[in-house]
């Protein structure tokens, strides 16, 4: 038996190296399976992801968060500033082989416009884009645009990636069928199978940027020859593999993960940056009990940030307590009118609550149990408005189901809902152009159809303006009427942390992955 | 048996419309929109429409169901309204790892459980039928996520002899392909190991009762002749059912197994096309699970005709 034993040892010994990535090849676990490949089609984060090792953009911002060129060698404003033009950098070149022109720049803006709401305002205030040469082309506003560069550089999702123009001329409702960039990494169509593995290699053909890598912007040189995108569903065993080399990076190590990594041999965990990503909550301001404001503000002042933070991660140097609608990375965050990021008042939250007149309406909290990350967010939502006498019903459901249910704006007991929560990328929250949970169109709005027309004047000046000093004095005001009509309550950010082996130690700091190199050495 | 295939076969026709009307409609009726799911979550209502316009889904429940089977006539079971590749290439690319899996476990299973079960039947009482017991009430009782993660743990982590997770073609390797299979078979089988153990003894116990196998005892038949021709063929029928159901389980069932070690199989294909709402996926998935389970209705019944000539159709 023993012999058997060794000998089964021994051939495994020499079997073992055979499980490993080869050299050259990183393998990598993103948080979710990819299966749609167009970044303008959804604004799903995969996609997103995916999109950054395909494509390139105009602008990228850098890690002091101001926009810097990426694509574009130059660029000049017209003294009235109604006339951007730039100039494109030479050699830039798509993966099957066609140069990069301003045409395929101005479809791509134009599909990306229809979808994201910093490209829509930019279309909105657009006369027309032209390209007078191959390497160039002109922005023509209506009237001043103060974002425009910021919405060139946007990072987060849709973002505004540059593609072929005979690619980028489909709508935006139709998937594109090729995927063809001109980032640092080509795509492998033949190899992809969708949910289950997507294969970039290094485009050899790629001019990176002289300049050091930083943030989003600056030179992108990539660190793997062959990247494998490997959909591992399991947290438990994503966090394995990396641990026998199997893998060679995990975007995101749950917290309770952690202490598993912690001392294995050439394998680092580090955070995307504070406060990476950020939760939120939403109530349905079209019917009752949240169609009252002063309910809305009762319900307010009964939340604990800390609570939920406590619930969901559970460990204090891993979440931070911010009260800013525009979360706490952001370069307008401030703590005006925060009541949830301290203890709650509830015998004032009780008395808000009877003075507003709820008569007992029940409040339908939507519970994703699909979703790892905001699983205990509506018990602990329950509980908070319970002490203070409302009348809550946790509803359970997967996420898909969810998405559909909150779209209902029936009243609770025809199907209707009053609370969901998310938990979004910060990136996605920093702008009160781009922050969904800010919208004040009503009925045409984000779900919650937050109604207020003081909001949306305030955000298109904000949208116009370009003074930093003017815009952050825009945005304090943003806030005090977010806090005031209770559009959302943020519920405090927290880091995600990613798991590597040495492949990616050189890996640029960035509050997403981004598989090029940073300027460590 | 050319006339049972044959029958078999034509009464599949309806079952299988049958399933595809019933699914088709279960996936309308249930929650969820596959243009939300494809929007994302900050999605406006516009650009939600646009892409349930553009894949067809603004159209009657009616006019889809029309065009859907008019489409499974000619044999096209759609595309992927995610991914947009067609659903057989989706499902024929799972395929491999699916029965891999599954007849990897099920070949285990044969080889451990049912000398286990004669062994037991044939020591009925002694300690080592109450030991093949006591394993396999163990074994039934573990939760295969248990099981799974146990063996990752002590031979993929601690001792580092086999991999983690993953699925590798045969093409790319014998050891790969075995290295890779190793666990989760061990897994996925642990159970069923456990419930056609327990069914061959009772099954056995049964027949060794029986006055065919006293006589031929008392005519000085050999013992090993009398447990595996005599005893073990007549068991073998309800043991050939259950092993049936086992197959069809592991083919269509196995998402913990799949999940845990990162398999991507056909089960996974499903659990995941139902999540995200990808009807055409979903429909084509289970109408090739119900092909499945004709068929291996089939190869049980025609198996029943040879194991036992009494059987007839």
């Amino acid at each position: 038996m023993r012999k058997v034993i060794s000998a089964l040892a021994c051939a495994a010994a020499i079997a073992a190296p055979l499980f490993a990535a080869a050299q050259g090849t990183a393998r990598i676990v993103l948080h979710a399976p990819l299966r749609v490949l167009d970044p303008v089609l959804t604004n799903a984060y995969i996609t997103r992801n995916h999109g950054y090792l395909v494509y390139d953009t105009l602008f990228a911002m850098d890690a002091q968060a101001t926009p810097q060129p990426e694509m574009v060698e130059s660029w000049k404003v017209s003294p009235d500033k109604l006339v951007y033009s730039f100039v494109l950098r030479k050699g830039l070149r798509f993966h099957d082989g066609s140069p990069v022109t301003g045409e395929d720049v101005i479809a791509s803006l134009q599909r990306w416009g229809q979808r994201d709401p910093m490209g829509m305002r930019l279309l909105g205030l657009t006369e027309k884009m032209d390209s007078s040469a191959p390497d160039s082309f002109a922005i023509r506003l209506k009237k001043p645009f103060g974002l425009l560069i910021e919405a060139l550089a946007k990072q987060g999702s849709p973002v505004p990636f540059i593609m072929p123009k005979r690619i980028a001329s489909v709508p935006a409702s139709t998937a594109i069928t090729e995927v063809v960039g001109s980032g640092p990494y080509r795509f492998v169509a033949a190899d992809f199978q969708p949910g289950v593995k997507a294969t970039y290699l290094k485009n050899t053909d790629y001019q990176a940027r002289k300049e050091p890598a930083s943030g989003f912007a600056g030179g992108k040189v990539a660190l793997a020859d062959r990247i494998e995108l490997v959909n591992i569903p399991d947290s438990q065993t994503a966090i394995n593999a990396l641990r026998t080399g199997e893998i060679d990076f995990v975007e995101d190590v749950p917290p309770d993960l952690m202490p598993q990594l912690e001392g294995v041999k050439g394998v680092a965990i580090t955070p995307y940056g504070k406060n990476s990503n950020a939760f939120t909550l939403r109530m349905n301001w079209t019917q009752p009990p949240f169609n009252n404001v002063k309910v809305r503000r009762a319900a307010l002042l009964a939340l604990n940030q800390v609570d939920y933070l406590e619930a969901q991660i559970g460990d204090a140097r891993l979440y931070q307590v911010c009260g800013a609608v525009l979360t706490c990375i952001s370069a307008y965050a401030t703590e005006d009118g925060a009541t949830q990021t301290r203890a709650p008042d509830l015998a004032r939250a009780k008395a808000a609550l009877k003075d507003s007149g709820y008569d007992g309406t029940r409040v339908v909290v939507l519970h994703p149990t699909d979703l790892p990350i905001l699983n205990s967010f509506a018990s602990v939502t329950a509980q908070a408005l319970r002490s203070i006498g409302m009348n809550v019903d946790i509803q359970s459901m997967d996420w898909t189901t969810l998405l559909a249910r909150r779209t209902k704006k029936d009243p609770v007991d025809k199907g209707g809902w009053s609370i969901f929560h998310s938990s979004f990328s910060s990136l996605d929250l920093i702008s009160p152009v781009i922050n969904p949970n800010l919208d004040g169109r009503g009925d045409t709005g984000y779900v919650g159809w937050s109604r207020n027309d003081n909001m949306e004047a305030l955000r298109d000046q904000f949208a116009e303006e370009s003074d930093p000093t003017k815009k952050k004095i825009l945005a304090a005001a943003i806030q005090k009427l977010s806090y005031d009509q209770v559009f959302f309550v943020p519920l405090g950010g927290y880091s995600k942390f990613k798991g590597y082996d040495g492949k990616f130690a050189n890996m640029v700091d960035a509050p997403l992955p981004l598989f090029w190199a940073g300027g460590k050495k | 048996m050319f006339g049972l295939i044959f029958r078999r076969l034509l009464a599949a026709i309806p079952i299988m419309l049958i399933v595809a009307t019933v699914v088709f409609l279960l996936l309308r009726l249930a929650p969820g929109d596959p243009a939300r799911v494809i929007a994302g979550d900050m999605a406006s209502e516009e650009a939600i429409a646009a892409i349930r316009a553009d894949m067809g889904l603004d159209q009657s429940v009616a006019v889809q169901y029309v065009r859907w089977m008019g489409a499974l006539a000619r044999g096209d079971l759609g595309h992927s309204v995610l991914s947009r590749q067609p659903v057989t290439q989706l499902i024929s690319a799972r395929l491999g790892p699916t029965m891999s899996l599954a007849f990897s476990a099920i070949a285990l299973t044969i080889l451990t459980a049912v000398p286990l079960g004669v062994l037991s039947a044939w020591r009925h009482k002694k300690p080592i039928d109450r030991g093949i017991m006591a394993g396999a009430v163990l074994a039934f009782s573990v939760p295969a996520f248990v099981v799974g993660y146990l063996l990752i743990l002590v031979f993929s982590v601690k001792l580092g002899w086999l991999p983690v997770q993953g699925y590798t073609p045969l093409a790319d390797g014998l050891a790969e392909y075995v290295g890779h299979l190793v666990l989760p078979t061990i897994t996925l089988a642990t159970v069923f190991v456990a419930l056609i153990t327990r069914i061959t003894r009772a099954s056995m116990l049964d027949i060794l009762g029986e006055d065919f196998v006293r006589t031929a005892r008392a005519k000085g038949v050999t013992e090993k002749y009398v447990l595996f021709r005599h005893a073990l063929r007549n068991a073998a029928v309800p043991i050939v059912t259950i092993i049936g159901v086992a197959i069809t389980t592991l083919i269509s069932g196995v998402v913990v197994t799949e999940t845990i070690f990162n398999i991507s199989g056909v089960g996974r294909l499903i659990v995941d096309s139902v999540l995200a709402r990808d009807y055409p996926v979903v429909q084509g998935t289970i109408l090739f699970f119900s092909f499945i389970y004709v068929f291996i209705n089939l190869v049980i019944d025609m198996a029943y005709v040879l194991l036992d000539p009494r059987i007839r159709y």
